[in-house]
């Protein structure tokens, strides 16, 4: 009985894990059922996709790297570099086709590549149907994290001004492709100079659980965030270290005023579809023995060493 | 159902529910006693305090009389003589914790035996002086000492008086009736959870002990208490004194800025739902605060942060490394009643590498300085206070990602579909939580234990959950996911199961983070927490990750010179439907996406929220909070 019992388990268990691979019985509406396969389908990263998607991002990696001319040895080699690929699942923009089905306006959508390219000093993270670019500093001076220059920089006098971090930010953001007559039109732009404590209306005042302070004395750092749009959600940040003018922190949100051409992958779903190559094992040929191999020929354990006796004196 | 009684209050024991009286009505007993509508009581009688005899419920939830103030219980045919007598009351204890009150035959007119305060201008009848906690401000009320005399109510006259009671009296529960004949004992409480001896409009200042008072009619298990604003905003700098004997709340109430406050207290239970009171509105006053409560951990530099009522002020912080050598002072001016700024940890050419430091804040009227601005609130009397730093060791990376869940009840055919969902399927084909995170699959991260391709860790047993605290304990682990059941103190837990609970008490012994310590420390900070559960963010959980119950940014934490880090729950109770297990799994497999995508953390939560990648099914409960940084990204500093 209990062996029965124990069979029905195990073929539940088992007929549970086929039907997860497809789409489990509970979802009984055929459009969800059919959206859900897309999702099972699409929810994946096969060889061919990550390709082509890896090799776009390292291009627009690269594209930044070369005209930010960030310190980093350039051009970004694939081996240089981790690349992480987003399954298109979580990079498309479906179709606004409304006359579609569900399903078919997911078809019909448009995918784009989206990752995560890693290297020793910057993080790009790039593409998506927002069309990012984000480029991050993550080694300074050998160090992992700013934080650890603190209090160095709490001492270092800045080499430029609030204007001067904003003159920075500009030209790096036009040399990246951003039209900025465009995104003034739209945004409005500020400066925060970051020091010990934060300005309150720099923060939504909601996220306060406290009275924010009334102090107007600070500990300037020279840290600049260059924003356009609104202070808590900027549409781009540029963030510039006074001390060597050099750029921590980039991140485009995308629109229409970045010129840079979204990084779309036309046959998204054919590649994603198409299996991966067999994997295989390299096999060694059956050696002989050689003539001067060890070969044991007594499989008993080596006998235990003999207790050691000490010599004691009368 | 026998109902639980937990009560403790030592030196207040006889003013168990203030205006209490019991009469003699013919053969009944009469209890009544002042009420207000919507409360309930639970009333009980033993006739007399043998051990072998145990408690009779006489009501549970009686509801307070409505129309009137005063509720009034009638136990019938108790009193062999018929006699009509109003008779007095008296309380005593079991020597457990409990109280009772003891019927005598006959009220006696005594001195006081202990000082009793009234206001000065007599609106109010006198009442005894312990019925306050230590720290509440009775100004304007005149202490009537037992020898007759008569004093100005003065804070530090107070603390000696309690000081010497306590040595007298060594431990006050051991009072009883002292042989008085008796009909027998009540004993009548409020049904909840009270803050002992606390009134609307009490002034609090300093650090203040205030005793818990519970009256339960369930037996389930109580996995923690937690302490609120009316908003439902956890209560910062307030914690029980000992989480495991958990019968007095202590609040440090220079944590939070100075003003006034509708507080209450909650108790949770492993699978009941939590016992709240009714909101007590009091006001804290001090004339030096440190709301800023997390800036008292420091990494590479310090943040000192301290606001005053005194302004414009001198100020003097004498600096004590380890909390007692006297390394020099700071000394400045405020205008405006806010002190702060930043120090490097050096006194110009030596750089201390102490673990923790003390300073002493002193601070006076400037002089030769002008005047506080009419209405600006400014005192003119000098005031001092004390604060405490601890440092927290600077960490890198990404960390590792400790993920867990467990079951919710004992249907397996449930919990094998939250492992699927946790897991992202069989083979990673929904993503969930694990193959989106886990660097065997899309992500980038290295995971605890047990979490695998179409496999993830479950906590289902005492030897499950001493693995999951022994990952959560190890130093490599910044982040933590967690599906299951939770409550504002707990998670884990599961009716009809082995599923344990953790309580947030367990989790800060393991991973020793005091935030809200009167000394802090902060050991094994997490960098990115999400309890994945039921009201997991309406208490003070992340305080145990070492993360402060407030929303901030991630310049707030940069400021500290320390990491920032984020905390992800839910202020409600969220529901779990396991046949939609597919959809949550693709939206919790979208929020990693975009957390490792670089998204902030507030976007994610928003696109989660608005089912931007489950084309509008299974979308994150919208009652999500996040403590610490909003904005805090993958990489941020």
């Amino acid at each position: 009985m209990k062996k029965f019992a124990f069979f029905v388990v195990c073929c539940f268990t088992l007929t549970w894990m086929v039907q997860a691979q497809d789409v489990p019985p509970e979802i009984t509406d055929p459009e969800e059922r059919e959206i859900l396969r897309l999702a099972i389908k699409l929810n994946r990263v096969s060889l061919a996709y990550r390709t082509v998607a890896a090799q776009m991002l390292l291009e627009e990696a690269n594209f930044l790297a070369e005209q930010l001319k960030l310190p980093m040895p350039r051009p970004i080699q694939p081996t240089d570099a981790y690349i992480w690929v987003v399954p298109p699942w979580y990079s498309k923009a479906d179709s606004t086709n409304l006359s579609l089905s569900k399903p078919d306006r997911i078809r019909s959508a448009t995918f784009y590549a989206d990752g995560v390219v890693m290297t020793e000093k910057f993080e790009f993270s790039l593409g998506g149907p927002q069309n990012r670019r984000y480029v991050h500093r993550s080694k300074i001076k050998d160090e992992d994290s700013i934080l650890d220059l603190f209090p160095e920089l709490a001492r270092t006098p800045s080499l430029i001004d609030t204007n001067g971090a904003y003159q920075l930010a500009t030209q790096w953001l036009a040399a990246v492709g951003v039209d900025l007559p465009e995104l003034e039109r739209k945004h409005r732009w500020s400066v925060f100079q970051h020091f010990f404590w934060g300005n309150p209306e720099d923060l939504p005042k909601d996220k306060w659980t406290y009275n924010p302070p009334k102090t107007t004395k600070k500990t300037m750092l020279p840290i600049f965030d260059v924003k356009w749009g609104d202070d808590s959600t900027p549409v781009v940040q540029v963030t510039v270290l006074g001390t060597t003018k050099e750029l921590l922190d980039l991140r485009i949100e995308g629109g229409s005023f970045l010129k840079r051409p979204p990084l779309i992958i036309t046959n998204a779903i054919e590649l994603n579809t198409r299996p991966d190559p067999p994997m295989k094992q390299l096999e060694r040929p059956v050696q002989e023995p050689q003539i001067n191999q060890v070969v044991p020929t007594n499989p008993m354990p080596k006998p235990p060493a003999p207790f050691r006796r000490e010599i004691r004196k009368p | 159902m026998e109902p639980e009684w937990r009560s403790y209050c030592p030196s207040f024991i006889h003013l168990q529910l203030k205006g209490l009286n019991i009469s003699v009505h013919g053969s009944d007993i009469w209890l009544s006693w002042p009420s207000v509508e919507g409360e309930t009581y639970i009333v009980q009688y033993r006739p007399d305090l043998t051990t072998n005899l145990t408690w009779i419920t006489l009501a549970v939830n009686l509801p307070a009389a409505t129309g009137t103030n005063l509720t009034v219980f009638i136990h019938s045919n108790q009193v062999a003589c018929h006699t009509r007598q109003t008779i007095g009351m008296k309380f005593s204890s079991d020597g457990n914790g409990t109280e009772t009150l003891e019927s005598e035959t006959k009220r006696e007119d005594k001195q006081p035996a202990e000082p009793m305060v009234i206001p000065k201008d007599g609106s109010k009848a006198a009442v005894p002086l312990a019925l306050y906690p230590p720290g509440v401000d009775l100004s304007g009320y005149i202490i009537l000492w037992p020898d007759g005399s008569a004093e100005e109510w003065n804070a530090e006259l107070v603390e000696k008086w309690q000081a010497s009671q306590q040595e007298e009296t060594g431990d006050p529960q051991t009072k009883d009736s002292g042989g008085v004949p008796s009909c027998g004992f009540y004993r009548v409480v409020k049904n909840g959870v009270h803050l002992w001896g606390l009134t609307n409009g009490t002034v609090l200042r300093g650090v203040v002990e205030i005793p818990l008072e519970m009256a339960l009619t369930n037996t389930d298990q109580i996995t923690g208490i937690s302490f609120y604003t009316e908003d439902g905003n956890p209560l910062i700098g307030a914690s029980l004194k000992n989480p495991e004997s958990p019968w007095i709340m202590v609040w440090d109430t220079t944590m939070v800025p100075n003003g006034t406050y509708a507080i209450y207290a909650e108790v949770d239970f492993a699978a009941d739902d939590s016992v709240t009171n009714s909101p007590v509105t009091v006001t804290v006053s001090n004339v030096i605060s440190f709301p800023n409560y997390f800036s008292r951990i420091f990494g590479d530099c310090m943040w000192v942060y301290a606001e005053s009522t005194i302004y414009p002020a001198d100020f003097e912080i004498a600096m004590y490394a380890d909390e007692t050598n006297y390394i020099g002072s700071f000394y400045g001016y405020t205008d405006d009643g806010i002190i702060s700024f930043l120090w490097d940890l050096t006194d110009g050419g030596y750089t201390f590498t102490n673990h923790t430091f003390k300073g002493e804040f002193y601070i006076t009227p400037a002089s030769g300085k002008s005047l506080p601005k009419p209405g600006a609130g400014g005192q003119s009397s000098s005031g001092s206070g004390t604060n405490f730093w601890a440092k927290e060791y600077p960490w890198s990376g990404l960390g590792k990602f400790v993920v867990a869940y467990s079951p919710l009840d004992d249907n397996s055919t449930r919990t094998f579909r939250i492992g699927l969902m946790v897991a992202g399927g069989t083979g990673g084909e929904y993503g969930g939580v694990t193959y989106t995170l886990g660097n065997y699959g899309w992500g980038l991260y290295e995971l605890s234990p047990g979490n695998g391709q179409g496999s993830a860790f479950q906590m289902y047993d005492g030897m499950t959950k001493t693995n999951l605290l022994t990952y959560l304990r190890d130093i490599s682990y910044r982040n933590f996911y967690y599906f299951g059941h939770g409550s504002p103190s707990a998670i884990g837990g599961a009716p009809g199961t082995t599923v344990p609970t953790i309580t947030a008490h367990e989790l800060q012994k393991v991973l020793c983070n005091f935030l809200d310590s009167a000394k802090p420390a902060n050991y094994h900070p997490y960098r990115f927490v999400f309890l994945d559960g039921c009201r997991t963010g309406a208490g003070k959980m992340c305080e145990k990750f070492g993360i402060p119950a407030q929303t901030v940014s991630t310049n707030f934490f940069n400021a500290a010179g320390v990491r920032a880090r984020a905390f992800l729950g839910f202020k409600k109770k969220i529901s779990f439907n396991d046949a939609q297990w597919t959809w949550r799994s693709l939206m919790l497999s979208g929020f990693f996406i975009d957390w490792q995508r670089g998204l902030p953390l507030d976007v994610c939560v928003s696109n989660a929220v608005n089912g931007v990648h489950t084309g509008g099914f299974q979308k994150m409960d919208s009652s999500y909070v996040i403590y610490g940084a909003y904005n805090l990204r993958i990489d941020s500093p």
